[in-house]
């Protein structure tokens, strides 16, 4: 049995990882998801870090897909890829948001050559507007949408993390939005264009935070680890490290004042409610610092998890969660052969469907690794309709 | 009638917290019924809050998690109880719950083997924090606690100062939108088969699908790269200040090859760069590594304000964004303007902001039909959909089984 969505056909031609990612995800999914890339290679293909001259960040964004390299410059490349459209279901494209009309891919030319289409775009800043013609990047889109805002010690200017935050995630409205057209298609028979930004990904999620800032008036901060609206919730140090510690029940507070052996807290007045000890966070944090330093961090943790109190140690090396027995015992980090890579280490698919598996497909190798095999299937839809 | 491609179905949403709601919260946004099952007590994120985040007792986090939701408040170990998730189950497109304990749905019978009998086209989603099997599948977590665990706090701050976390339910909100891509495209199936099926992912498994690309770029790298992520080797980046407000800027890219020439010239700067840097003279400055052009941009972009900045930058076409706080940002006529805010009204706070789905889809719009909802405020409502009349619920309403 394949996944849920065998049978789909997706013609990707989205670049570096906002598009990309989506376009693995649908073929996790079991879509049969063929790349288009540029002659010249898509923006990946020229980053590292790198294995054997392969882009490992590419390698593992674009698998499960089929890679076929055409030049829509020329008349044949064009060619190719309007058959190939014409057999699609999805076409995904995360262009800058002049090209596609430009070079004649844009959902008004496509859905007359293919009135069943899904022509998904992901975009940074939108379709129109003024800022919808800049490029966009994971930093810039961060710092659009006030990400940066929300990061870094407390007191400080608020920064940028250093993850690629909003092109891993806008990947995933992508799919979303995919996958409710695909339904809705199947309701109505009706090609659909879906929108989705990084800008608007981004303010969902910081969802919560604007719901503060809409209910307060209050402009979020940058907080360090700590929280705006429940306390205790943040990193404390102890004798030898940080570890993270949250109390977001009148339970939880409970067991956390009981562990640290600080019981007259849960009679205190002034700490009795998370308002009141939000309210009073400058006088309560210091009690509690104290309180922490006199242990190590896993002793803490160890306590406090089996208080049923939400506790953990900080992971600063990658290396750490290659052998935390949580993610091991799942499998949750794997590890797949490539013949021109080697070994590639890469994570599971996120979901486990009971009746139509899903599955970490080959991981990306080489530029039109796929060519024959599309351009047969080409050679055949357009024999079919000559 | 909802607009959105999931109007006309229904979704039991037993979540609650600070991950596990935002999935039906995003059903709603689709256009589903999304009926939220909570405990008496209500969903333990409703009272999180403090001075100025709330005045009718649910904080941001519920009020950023739970809109186009009804709610049902009612106490699932009676049977009385259990007996009316049933009945809300029997015609259900989707079951959602993030119980945190692996034994709590079969205890409560309401494991999908259980539920597939009574309902075989259910599509059952079980959202745990770190899945439901390994030795700490019954542990107490939370968006925090996962932060620390996936390792998101080595991308910010300093090294060796305290770790902080991403300032959102990051871990949370990504991985519920890995739930969701999961209960579409079981939907998507059962459509075609006739067929539900269980699907089971976790914020643990979601968030290393988000940390990927640092997955498969630990893969013995050829260069020397072994501490990519790069995490604490770079500082952190905090934009550039102009008179007024943060920006980024960016010279790998602008339409007009002499743009990045043409704005160091506007900035005063542009002869120092050549004659410090012989071998720019005669090129433009376009693609230049950022760093190098630092110590000439930074005091010049002090002398400008922030509104010169930005009709320079929109002239030249170069890549740059402000770096916006969520004051400046939604002042901002340019974010504005792509549809990000929406208001609905509220039964208590009346006309309330919210953030906009994060899709669009031409022909089916998403909507904010609903507020997030007081506890039990439908709860008499949807009893009655099923058939209970107002006896009998202010017969159970009496005994506490439901509120």
């Amino acid at each position: 049995m394949g996944g849920p969505l065998e049978g789909i056909r997706v013609i990707d031609v989205s670049e570096g990882a906002q598009g990309p990612w989506g376009g693995a995800l649908l073929a996790d999914l079991g879509a049969d998801v063929i790349k288009v890339e540029r002659p010249v290679g898509e923006m990946m293909r020229h980053g590292g870090p790198t294995k054997r001259g392969m882009p490992l960040p590419h390698a593992g964004m674009n698998h499960g897909k089929r890679n076929i390299v055409l030049d829509v410059k020329t008349e044949d490349g064009m060619l190719a890829m309007l058959e190939l459209v014409k057999t699609a279901d999805v076409f995904l494209e995360n262009w800058r948001r002049d090209v596609a009309p430009r070079i004649g891919l844009d959902y008004a030319s496509l859905i007359k050559i293919n009135p069943n289409l899904v022509y998904a775009s992901a975009s940074g800043f939108g379709d129109g507007g003024r800022y919808g013609p800049l490029a966009s990047t994971d930093g810039f889109s961060q710092a659009m949408a006030g990400y940066y805002s929300l990061n870094g010690p407390e007191g400080g200017p608020g920064e940028r993390p250093r993850f690629i935050v909003i092109d891993f995630t806008s990947p995933l409205t992508a799919v979303q939005a995919i996958l409710m057209a695909l339904l809705e298609r199947d309701r109505t028979g009706h090609s659909q264009w879906v929108h989705v930004s990084q800008l608007r990904t981004l303010l969902s999620v910081g969802q919560i935070r604007s719901a503060e800032y809409f209910m307060s008036g209050n402009v979020p901060v940058p907080m360090g680890s700590a929280n705006a609206y429940c306390v205790p919730s943040q990193g404390f140090r102890t004798a030898d490290k940080h570890i993270f510690v949250d109390c977001p029940t009148e339970e939880t507070w409970k067991a956390f004042c009981t562990v640290i052996d600080l019981p007259k807290l849960i009679d205190d007045p002034k700490f009795a409610t998370n308002a009141l000890r939000v309210e009073h966070r400058k006088e309560l944090i210091p009690i509690l610092e104290k309180a922490m330093v006199r242990f190590e961090g896993h002793r803490w943790v160890e306590k406090l998890r089996a208080a049923g109190v939400p506790a953990s140690e900080v992971v600063l090396d990658i290396d750490d969660m290659f052998v935390d027995e949580q993610i091991t015992a799942q499998d949750l980090i794997q590890i797949s052969e490539h013949e021109d890579i080697g070994w590639v280490r890469h994570n599971a698919v996120p979901w486990d469907f009971s009746k139509t598996p899903a599955v970490y497909g080959p991981l990306s190798g080489k530029m039109d690794e796929h060519h024959d095999s599309v351009m047969a299937e080409i050679d055949e839809a357009m024999s079919a309709h000559r | 009638m909802a607009t959105g491609p999931l109007r006309g179905m229904k979704v039991i949403d037993l979540t609650v917290g600070d991950s596990g709601p935002f999935i039906g919260m995003q059903m709603g946004d689709g256009g589903a019924d999304v009926i939220k099952v909570e405990p008496i007590t209500g969903d333990w994120a409703r009272p999180l809050g403090g001075p100025g985040l709330f005045d009718h007792g649910d904080g941001p986090l519920f009020m950023g998690m739970n809109r186009n939701k009804r709610s049902i408040a009612l106490d699932l170990e009676t049977t009385e109880g259990k007996a009316i998730v049933h009945a809300l189950l029997k015609d259900a497109d989707v079951l959602i719950h993030n119980f945190p304990k692996a034994a709590d749905a079969k205890r409560l019978g309401l494991d999908y083997e259980s539920l597939e009998k009574e309902n075989p086209r259910l599509v059952y989603c079980d959202f745990s924090m770190v899945g439901r099997i390994g030795p700490e599948a019954n542990g107490p977590e939370t968006d925090l606690t996962l932060q620390a665990r996936v390792g998101l706090p080595r991308f910010l701050g300093e090294r060796g100062a305290p770790p902080n976390k991403f300032g959102s339910n990051y871990a949370g909100v990504s991985s519920a939108m890995y739930a969701m891509q999961a209960i579409l495209a079981a939907l998507f199936w059962r459509n075609r088969s006739g067929q539900g099926q269980a699907v089971h992912t976790s914020v643990l498994s979601g968030m290393l699908a988000t940390e990927q690309n640092y997955l498969t770029s630990s893969s013995d790298p050829d260069g020397d790269i072994r501490g990519f992520p790069v995490s604490h080797l770079e500082p952190p980046s905090q934009g550039l200040e102009t008179a007024g407000q943060r920006v980024e800027m960016g010279f790998n890219y602008a339409r007009d090859p002499e743009a990045i020439d043409k704005l160091f010239d506007w900035l005063g700067v542009l002869d120092k760069v050549r004659a410090d840097h012989p071998e720019v003279a005669s090129r433009h400055l376009g693609n230049q590594d950022t760093q190098m052009l630092r110590p000439y941009l930074l005091p010049a972009l002090k002398t400008k304000t922030y509104p010169e900045v930005y009709d320079k930058m929109m002239e030249l076409g170069i890549q740059w964004a402000p770096v916006h706080d969520y004051g400046s940002m939604y002042a901002d006529p340019g974010i504005l303007e792509q549809d990000v805010v929406r208001t609905v009204e509220h039964p208590v706070r009346g006309t309330v902001k919210e953030v906009s789905p994060s899709w669009a889809i031409d022909e089916a719009p998403a909507e904010i039909r609903l507020a997030p909802p007081l506890l039990g405020e439908h709860t008499d409502v949807i009893l009655g959909e099923i058939g209970y009349d107002a006896a009998k619920i202010a017969a159970l309403r009496a005994s506490n089984v439901v509120k």
